[in-house]
């Protein structure tokens, strides 16, 4: 991709003057060695000490404990985990300020139980942490692992900002009062959760990301001052939000097969078959593929091997439940990613009683907006008076056919998106659907010029050459 | 997010800036690329950046691979304009999942340097304030280091032990319940 740069010069010089390359690590500042050790486990980082004198201390104000012990690190880890988990701490230098913790509600061989962790997760937050990362375990009877379970009795914090749990039990009124014990919470990250809570409601909230959770009751979000949401492919129920004015950015993505009785099995038997629960946010953009792209045959493949969406009849409808004022409570939001696949019911239920777009800069939508006739896009176009860049994903080996059996007649459907500066859809290389598209927005002065369509399968956009 | 071309008409019409080396090389960039240093952001802001920014502590081999670095993370950041800025990393959205990709495999392929360089762009990194290189960088050492022993990791990084045989002894001693 670019020229592999060395720098043979430079090293073989201070190789003939000092006989060996200078000891660039150890020359580094203490705040960008504690940043390196941020990737490191707790463990590795006290071990440094033995280095050299400059790296004696370090590790006594090292400003993120890691404690999450992965199935790779066994042999590696500590023998008794909370006594060095307490020796850790009573020797960590008193002034030095904890920012973050990450740790795990138990661990699977007994090496700690959900008692250390409370008691970890209090200690930190005596020490002002700003940050807490507590992961369980998904739900394994054989292995006896358990999901984490929260208490609010270790979490009050006035300086708590950050909180991400994944595999944890969220119930009773655990979410409905985080103003009164988290006062400053601004972000709350919830990833593989069971939420049994009713209500989520916080007035300092400014980012709310819910991935993969399994909503149980009718949950409320009541965040009025968020500015970043994302409800990706929540299960059993979508959750239902109140004004949230202040919103920036929002992506749901909704589907439907996870609203219905046949998902659950299925989805028991995919998380069975994966080996591992392992959470582990230092990988690079992780996280936003995990957003993107959905395990197979879950999520957003619209893999035609599962073809519901479209399928799911009216009976079913009835069933799906939660889901309110999703799309009105992001009515102020300048990019709004709404993905779904065809026939999405609380998506298309939502659209009709849905207010303008006024602030809508960016949007992109998947296969529920690519009705026969457009429905909901051209709602959509015609409610975002200032959309600068529209995104559009079609389903992958969309049959088409089907498709070609009625066009799509521009009278009537007109739309002034005077801002629009490009229109980039993303298909299958056959999706005949296009030349419709492109039809339609011509039909309302949108030029060919800022049509970008981009072929899946292959990597490279391509330029659309239309026919006519 | 497109990749191919389809934001000239806005990059265009973008105001440019003028990076100047410790080595007194000029490099013009657009301001959506120079942002991705808070430095230079909180720079443009203040309306400092006539007659060029000078970067006394950058080379410029170094400010080159820094730049290619902004470039590629800018065409990727280049969606949320209008969003606040402090979640920039945050408020990416997920509309092309072949360009993260790529992005990823940019990232493997720019940490392909010898150390010496790893540690400047870490320096820089970090002297410019450029969150997602300073993370991409550390990580790599922090990899290279991963399930090491101290005489592995002091061999690899050129570590001098100065700690005597009997004050070594004594940390371990001190220690052990971390190593054991």
């Amino acid at each position: 991709m670019h020229p592999k740069v060395t720098k043979r010069s430079s090293a073989s010089r201070r190789r003939e003057r000092g006989g060996r390359e200078a000891d660039r690590l150890s020359a580094l500042p203490d705040a960008l060695l504690h940043h390196i050790m941020l990737f490191l486990k707790a463990w590795e980082v006290v071990r440094t000490c033995v280095l050299a004198r400059r790296w004696r201390h370090l590790w006594t104000s090292v400003p993120c404990l890691d404690l999450r012990v992965r199935e790779d690190d066994h042999g590696n880890t500590p023998e008794d985990f909370p006594e060095f988990v307490r020796l850790l701490f009573l020797h960590r230098e008193a002034s030095a300020r904890l920012d973050t913790l990450r740790l795990r509600s138990s661990n699977v061989d007994s090496a700690h139980d959900e008692e250390d962790s409370r008691l970890w997760i209090r200690t930190a937050i005596k020490l002002g942490a700003r940050v807490i990362h507590l992961v369980g375990h998904r739900r394994d009877w054989i292995r006896g692992s358990s999901l984490a379970q929260l208490e609010h009795a270790s979490l009050v914090s006035s300086h708590l900002k950050i909180l991400k749990l994944s595999y944890a039990l969220l119930h009773g009124n655990i979410l409905g009062q985080l103003s009164s014990y988290l006062p400053s919470l601004e972000e709350l990250e919830l990833k593989d959760c069971f939420i049994s809570a009713r209500e989520i409601s916080s007035a300092s909230l400014k980012i709310l990301i819910m991935f993969k959770c399994d909503i149980f009751v009718n949950l409320s979000v009541a965040a009025p001052n968020l500015v970043l949401l994302r409800c990706i492919s929540p299960i059993t129920q979508a959750p239902s939000f109140q004004n949230m004015g202040s919103l920036v950015t929002g992506t749901i993505i909704l589907y439907d097969y996870a609203f219905s009785d046949i998902f659950y099995k299925d989805f028991s038997k995919d998380e069975l078959s994966e080996t591992t629960d392992e959470d582990d946010d230092n990988q690079r953009y992780k996280t936003r593929h995990e957003f993107g792209v959905p395990p197979e045959g879950y999520g957003l493949g619209y893999n035609d091997d599962y073809n519901y969406g479209s399928d799911i009849d009216s009976d079913d409808d009835n069933k799906i439940e939660g889901g309110h004022n999703i799309l009105q409570s992001l009515s102020n939001a300048t990019s709004l990613e709404l993905l779904a696949d065809a026939g999405e019911v609380i998506l298309n239920r939502e659209l009709k009683s849905c207010p303008s777009f006024s602030n809508l800069k960016m949007l992109s939508l998947g296969e529920w907006c690519m009705d026969a006739e457009f429905n909901a896009l051209i709602f959509f176009l015609q409610h975002s008076p200032n959309l600068e860049k529209l995104f559009l994903e079609l389903k992958l080996k969309f049959n088409t056919r089907k498709s070609l059996d009625s066009g799509v007649k521009p009278q009537g459907r007109s739309f002034a998106c005077k801002h629009l500066w490009m229109v980039n859809i993303k298909c299958s290389e056959d999706d005949a659907r296009v030349h419709k598209l492109a039809h339609l927005f011509r039909a309302n002065g949108i030029p060919d010029e800022k049509i970008f369509v981009s072929y899946l399968g292959g990597k490279k956009m391509t330029e659309f050459w239309w026919e006519d | 997010m497109a990749s191919a071309g389809s934001g000239d008409e806005k990059a265009a019409a973008a105001a440019m800036i003028t990076l100047i080396s410790s080595d007194n090389e000029k490099f013009e960039v657009t301001e959506a690329t120079a942002t991705l240093s808070q430095t230079i952001r909180h720079m443009i802001e203040d309306g400092c950046t006539d007659g060029g920014v000078p970067l006394p502590n950058v080379t410029s081999k170094i400010l080159a691979r820094v730049i290619e670095y902004c470039k590629k993370h800018a065409t990727a950041a280049a969606g949320e304009e209008g969003s606040s800025s402090s979640f920039s990393d945050a408020a990416f959205l997920e509309v092309d999942r072949a360009f993260l990709e790529e992005l990823e495999e940019f990232d493997d392929a720019f940490l392909e340097v010898d150390r010496a360089t790893l540690f400047d762009l870490i320096l820089a990194a970090n002297y410019l304030d450029i969150k997602g290189l300073l993370n991409l960088t550390c990580q790599k050492v922090a990899d290279s280091v991963k399930g090491k022993t101290p005489e592995q990791i002091r061999e690899m990084y050129n570590i001098v032990n100065d700690l005597t045989p009997e004050e070594e002894a004594e940390i371990r001693r001190e220690t052990q319940w971390a190593f054991e």
